[in-house]
């Protein structure tokens, strides 16, 4: 199987972090709310406790207004590692906390590295599984793929030694045997794919309820229990 | 608001580490080795790639990052047809984190082109993970429901975690060839 791929398709590959699509909210007991950006200046705030403790509510809360998007991203110019925010419409996540809960929200970053194979030739990026159709690496494109020459008897289609060796098939045959060279033409290359989930953990006693909203939409609830 | 974070490789006595752009297991202690120094298939016995100390580093920090685990798509073995008892090994350690400290990082060693030392090998293994009672574990059994716990630290500035260290075990039986993809992932928390 081998599907065209595109390295950089969602921007986030490279020396940049991923976009940030939503805001952490705090409301204290006392009614003080903390938001992860100033709303009229558009600076950031630093989270007054990262750790466990009760508030009254605890919420992530998607960027739905253009203005505070472009003024948080003009101060973000500014700075020397900028961090930039983006409109989004994923669902707002807001938990009103019992009196014997506690609360902390953080991102949870996820960093895939995927090899993948490009093409020399067209310069195709794609991914490969080898199966029984596709025994090895062949562009979908363009159809390049690694060959194995022998300088006597040009591409042939090797013998492969179990110590590394790749002989040319007709000498083999003929004698005396002789190796052959790979032509690559399809290249290994390290992809890296970056994504921020935006989660909320609750703890009640022994037991952490964790929500996670993921670049997609998707909520999803687990609850685990914790040594004390 | 999100630091910008980075999966480097460590090589060399330094260490040096470099984003990863062309990381692949091989037989000598490269970041980028082409298509030299691949994994050779072992007449008997087994042959193991270099290890590798992978991790990652950070800019921009906001409060903390903290909580980095690390897993695999839990098929390397297969996907990569490393033969019986073939695998990607990963070093633990009996408690705590299984991540390798920076002052603990020794770089990988073995017969150049042939097959690295075993990250457990009495004489020439690693010396964070060698002198443990636990073996190093088979990466396939690290995967999203239950990731590899690097690094348990808090970190509060700029910086790098521990590192994961990896190499892969291959059986008389495994393929030869070019190796289909596979997708690794670290995770962590920041605030």
């Amino acid at each position: 199987m081998r599907q065209e791929i595109d390295v950089l398709d969602e921007g986030v590959g490279g020396d940049v972090p991923p976009i940030t699509l939503m805001f952490w909210a705090l409301e204290d007991l006392d009614g003080t709310t903390y938001v992860l950006y100033n709303l009229a200046t558009g600076e950031r705030n630093k989270i007054p406790n990262p750790n466990f403790r009760r508030w009254k509510s605890v919420a992530w809360i998607p960027f739905t207004d253009p203005t505070l998007v472009d003024l948080i991203n003009s101060v973000e110019r500014q700075r020397e590692n900028p961090s930039f925010v983006d409109l989004s419409n994923l669902p707002l996540l807001h938990i009103y906390l019992n009196e014997d809960e506690e609360a902390k929200v953080h991102f949870t970053g996820k960093i895939d590295y995927s090899d993948y194979y490009e093409c020399g030739d067209c310069g195709t990026t794609f991914v490969w599984m080898q199966d029984e159709l596709d025994p090895y690496p062949v562009c979908p494109r363009c159809g390049a793929h690694n060959t194995w020459f022998c300088d006597i008897h040009g591409d042939v289609t090797p013998i492969f030694l179990q110590n590394g060796e790749r002989r040319c098939p007709i000498c083999e045959k003929q004698q005396p045997p002789r190796g052959c060279s790979l032509i690559r033409r399809i290249f290994l290359r390290t992809s890296v794919r970056k994504e921020l989930m935006y989660c909320i953990q609750v703890k009640r006693g022994n037991v952490v309820t964790h929500y996670t909203i993921n670049k997609n939409g998707s909520v999803t609830v687990c609850s685990y229990g914790v040594k004390e | 608001m999100a630091a910008t974070v980075n999966v480097e490789e460590l090589n060399g006595s330094g260490p040096t580490a470099t984003v990863i752009t062309t990381g692949r297991y091989c037989t000598t202690d490269s970041y980028n080795p082409g298509s030299d120094y691949p994994c050779v298939v072992p007449q008997s016995g087994n042959n193991y790639s270099y290890w590798k100390h992978i991790r990652i580093a950070w800019t921009g920090i906001g409060t903390q990052i903290s909580n980095i685990r690390w897993y695999t798509p839990g098929n390397v073995a297969s996907t990569w047809g490393l033969g019986t008892g073939g695998m990607l090994m990963v070093g633990l350690r009996d408690s705590g984190d299984h991540g390798c400290t920076s002052a603990n990082y020794q770089q990988a060693t073995g017969v150049q082109g042939t097959s690295g030392h075993y990250i457990k090998d009495a004489t020439n293994g690693h010396a964070y993970y060698k002198s443990q009672s636990a073996t190093p574990g088979n990466a396939d059994n690290y995967t999203s429901a239950s990731p590899l716990t690097v690094d348990t630290t808090v970190y509060t500035a700029n910086g790098s975690s521990k590192s994961v260290v990896t190499q892969v075990k291959l059986a008389t039986d495994a393929t030869q060839g070019d190796k289909s993809n596979v997708t690794f992932t670290f995770l962590y928390d920041e605030i």
